[in-house]
């Protein structure tokens, strides 16, 4: 798997942030396969998506977020954290 | 072309975008979103990616991706009823015709229309499969069975998507439609 950061290691840290699991499933959008997980907390949802198959570039999990500031701070303070 | 009756395809990260640029300028903005389930073959079992695959790895063996799909052990699929034998062709991988086993999917769409333009996010979100071990006779072999005989197979089911796993969370002033179907504009 080529990435920068896997994406168990980001859901993983959201957890952390106290968000549990709600929903995964397998989404094909944009001609790609990804695996996408939700979580949720408090009214706030993330949402980690990440390319399934053969990829052969180095690419990162995709983050959203649905929430406060200071919850898109932590994550992004997390993922800069990680930066190769 | 006067009609300007114009469906554009985005991103997810281009529709919400469009939308916050929207929000700017406007109170409330009407999204809809159409669920629509599809069982066509699309994703046959050949096509998926290894990590999906492994998901019918008890069932079902194959080479590579794109290549024929085999079945390891006698299984029936539950919404055919069909029984595959054991080393039976389940899907045929590139070049083959359609057809065999595959997953189900939800096709989701989320679309807003301004100034008769459409824009719209399509996403396609696949049924999970079960697979279970069960008293259950093959569609078509009914009559070689008594009551008794009835034999344990394994059997695979589809499961839909989670709701949640569907479901684009947007601002309030975002009202979100279900609808049913999209149907063409008025003449």
């Amino acid at each position: 798997m080529l990435t920068y950061l896997p994406a168990s290691k980001v859901r993983s840290q959201i957890q952390d942030l106290g968000f549990q699991l709600v929903a995964e499933a397998t989404v094909v959008s944009d001609g790609k396969f990804w695996s996408k997980s939700v979580y949720a907390s408090r009214g706030e949802t993330v949402t980690v998506s990440d390319e399934l198959g053969a990829v052969t570039y180095l690419r990162d999990p995709v983050i959203t977020v649905f929430g406060r500031m200071q919850t898109v701070d932590k994550i992004a303070a997390f993922l800069e954290s990680h930066q190769p | 072309m006067g009609l300007g009756l114009t469906t554009y395809d985005c991103t997810e990260t281009q529709f919400v975008e469009n939308l916050r640029k929207l929000l700017e300028v406007r109170p409330h903005i009407i999204a809809n979103r159409l669920l629509v389930n599809h069982d066509d073959g699309r994703y046959g079992l050949a096509y998926l990616p290894d990590p999906i695959f492994e998901k019918y790895g008890r069932l079902a063996k194959r080479d590579g991706s794109r290549s024929p799909v085999r079945a390891a052990i006698p299984f029936i699929e539950d919404r055919t009823g069909r029984l595959y034998e054991s080393g039976a062709t389940v899907c045929i991988g590139r070049g083959g015709r359609p057809g065999g086993v595959s997953a189900p999917y939800t096709r989701v769409e989320y679309s807003f229309t301004i100034w008769g333009d459409t824009y719209r996010y399509v996403f396609d979100a696949l049924f999970e499969p079960e697979i279970r071990l069960e008293k259950r006779v093959p569609r078509f072999h009914a009559p070689k069975y008594r009551a008794k005989e009835v034999p344990l197979v394994h059997v695979l089911r589809f499961r839909p998507p989670d709701e949640e796993s569907m479901k684009l969370d947007l601002p309030s002033a975002v009202l979100t439609f279900d609808v049913r179907r999209r149907l063409s504009p008025l003449p």
